[in-house]
C-alpha cells in the first residue's frame, strides 16, 4: 500500500490467481490481509524510514506501551444504529447448527515410502 | 420455481472453472425447484466467454461486455441490475466471488449466504449449509428476504459437466456506477504454472515450516509434486516465511482444497491448516513428530525426516 499524492491510495490486493494492483480515490473502506502485519509495513511517520526492526520468525506488530496510553485519551464516539441508518431487519435465519462430520477411519503408520505407495496405490488406489 | 442468475467468473477472457462449480449448484436449486438459471457473462472477453457457457443447460446466458480488468465497483451496478430479474444470485466463493457479491447484495437488499457446502431444498423453500468457525460448526441457514445471494465453496461442488445443446445469449446494458470512478485498475501479475489449479487438482502435496527454505521446496517437494501430477500447495508458516508465494497457502485464510489425495509434508497440521483440507478423502502426513496434530486427520502418516522421506517417495511414485 503506498499513498504518494496525499489523494490516492495504491493497494495490491492477493487474489486466486496473483497480485492485482488498484488505485484508490478517499474516502475509502480498507481491509487488509492479517500478512500485512510486520513492523516494517507501516510507517508511523515517527520512527525513521532506516530504523532496524526486530526480525520476528512469525510476522507480528505490537503496540507500543505509549501507543496503548495515548490510545485510552482519544474520545469515543458513541452511536445509535438509528444514527447510522442501518436497516436492521432480520436477513437471515439459522435453523440448525451441527459438528462437522467426522472422518472416518484410524490413522495407518506406514513403514517408509515404499509401503506408503504400495497402499496409496493398492488400498486406497488415489495414485 | 426458483429463477436462479450464475454470476461467471472470467479469467482473460475465458470462464474459470469456478464457474462451473456455480452452475452446479444453480441447476441443483433450479431443478428442486422446478425453476431454471441463466449464466451472467461479465468481463473483458464476455462474449467468447458466453460461447463457452452456452453448453451447460442455461436457458439463456446473458453477456455485459467490460474492458480493463475487474474491480468489484464497476462490476456490481450491472450485476445488480440484471439480478433484479431472479430470486437466486450465485457465484463461486472465490476471491472473486467473495468481493463481487456482497456489494451486489447490498444493492439489492438481499440477504448472503457465504462460501456455502450444501443446498437444501424442502417443499420449494430453499436453506443453506454452510461451514463457520474455521469448519469446526456447519451451520444451516435461510435467507429470508426477497431474493437471495448465494457464493458456494469450490471444493464441495463438482464443475458442471457440458449438457449439449446451446443457450441463447443475449447483450445486457453496462451499468454506471460512480463509485467505480474511485477504483482505478492499474494492473494483474498472474502467478502462471504448468500444474494443476489448487482448486481443483485431484492430487495436492503441501509443504510446511519444517522445509527450511524456498530452494528446498524447489529441490525437494516439486520433484514429488510433478512425479504424481499434483498441484503444490503450502501451510501459511510456509507462505509467510516466503518459501513459496502467498496464493499456495491452504488453510484458514487461504485455499479450501478437497482433493482425492493431499500429502502434507512437514506440516504439524494447526487448526488453521486443517480447516483447508480436512475435507479431502485420503490424507497423507509425512512428519518426524508421530503426535503432531495432522495425525488426527491423516489416513497415513509415514514417521520420518521428509528429507530422507520425500525423495525416496519421489522414486518409489515414479516406479508406477
Amino acid at each position: 500500500m503506498t499513498a504518494d499524492d496525499g489523494k490516492t491510495l495504491e493497494v495490491k490486493r492477493e487474489l486466486d490467481t496473483g497480485v492485482a494492483t488498484v488505485k484508490v480515490t478517499g474516502p475509502a473502506v480498507i481491509t487488509t490481509s492479517d500478512r500485512i502485519l510486520h513492523p516494517e509495513s507501516v510507517q508511523n511517520g515517527v520512527t525513521p524510514d532506516g530504523h532496524q526492526y526486530a526480525k520476528l520468525e512469525v510476522g507480528g506488530r505490537y503496540a507500543s506501551l505509549k501507543g496503548i496510553m495515548q490510545a485510552k485519551k482519544k474520545p469515543i464516539d458513541q452511536m445509535s444504529i438509528a444514527d447510522l441508518g442501518v436497516d436492521t431487519a432480520k436477513a437471515l435465519n439459522y435453523t440448525k447448527f451441527e459438528l462437522p462430520p467426522a472422518r472416518s477411519g484410524e490413522t495407518t503408520f506406514v513403514e517408509d515410502a515404499a509401503d506408503l505407495v504400495d497402499k496409496l496405490h493398492n488400498v486406497a488406489k488415489v495414485i | 420455481m426458483a429463477k436462479v442468475l450464475v454470476v461467471a467468473e472470467l479469467l482473460e477472457g475465458k470462464a474459470r472453472k469456478t464457474t462451473l462449480c456455480a452452475v452446479t449448484a444453480a441447476k441443483r436449486i433450479a431443478e428442486g425447484t422446478g425453476g431454471s438459471f441463466d449464466i451472467l457473462s461479465i468481463g473483458e472477453g464476455a462474449g467468447a466467454a458466453a460461447e463457452e457457457l452456452s453448453g451447460y443447460g442455461a436457458a439463456k446466458v446473458l453477456k455485459a461486455e467490460i474492458a480493463g480488468g475487474y474491480t468489484c465497483e464497476k462490476y456490481a451496478a450491472t450485476v445488480a441490475e440484471a439480478g433484479k430479474g431472479y430470486d437466486v444470485l450465485v457465484a463461486c466463493a472465490s476471491a472473486y466471488g467473495k468481493d463481487l457479491l456482497p456489494r451486489v447484495a447490498a444493492k439489492l437488499g438481499a440477504g448472503v449466504a457465504s462460501d456455502i457446502s450444501a443446498v437444501h431444498i424442502d417443499g420449494g423453500k430453499l436453506s443453506y449449509t454452510r461451514p463457520m468457525y474455521a469448519g469446526n460448526v456447519y451451520g444451516t441457514v435461510e435467507i429470508l428476504t426477497g431474493k437471495q445471494v448465494v457464493t458456494v465453496r469450490q471444493s464441495e461442488f463438482e464443475a458442471a459437466a457440458a449438457s449439449g445443446g446451446t443457450s441463447p445469449s443475449e447483450d445486457i446494458a453496462v451499468q454506471s456506477d460512480p463509485a467505480a470512478d474511485k477504483v482505478e485498475f492499474l494492473g494483474v501479475e498472474v502467478v502462471k504454472s504448468e500444474r494443476p489449479d489448487l482448486g481443483d487438482a485431484d492430487i495436492v502435496v503441501s509443504g510446511g515450516r519444517a522445509l527450511k527454505s524456498a530452494d528446498n521446496f524447489t529441490n525437494v517437494i516439486e520433484p514429488l509434486v510433478d512425479a504424481l501430477g499434483a498441484a503444490m500447495g503450502a501451510s501459511r508458516a510456509a507462505c509467510d516465511a516466503g518459501y513459496v508465494s502467498p496464493e499456495l497457502q491452504v488453510g484458514q485464510t487461504g485455499k479450501v482444497v478437497a482433493p482425492k489425495l493431499y500429502v502434507a509434508i512437514g506440516i504439524s497440521g494447526a487448526i488453521q491448516h486443517l480447516a483447508g483440507m480436512k475435507g479431502s478423502k485420503t490424507i497423507v502426513a509425512i512428519n518426524k513428530d508421530k503426535e503432531a496434530p495432522i495425525a488426527q486427520v491423516a489416513d497415513y502418516f509415514l514417521v520420518a525426516d521428509l528429507f530422507d522421506a520425500v525423495p525416496a517417495l519421489t522414486e518409489e511414485v515414479k516406479k508406477l
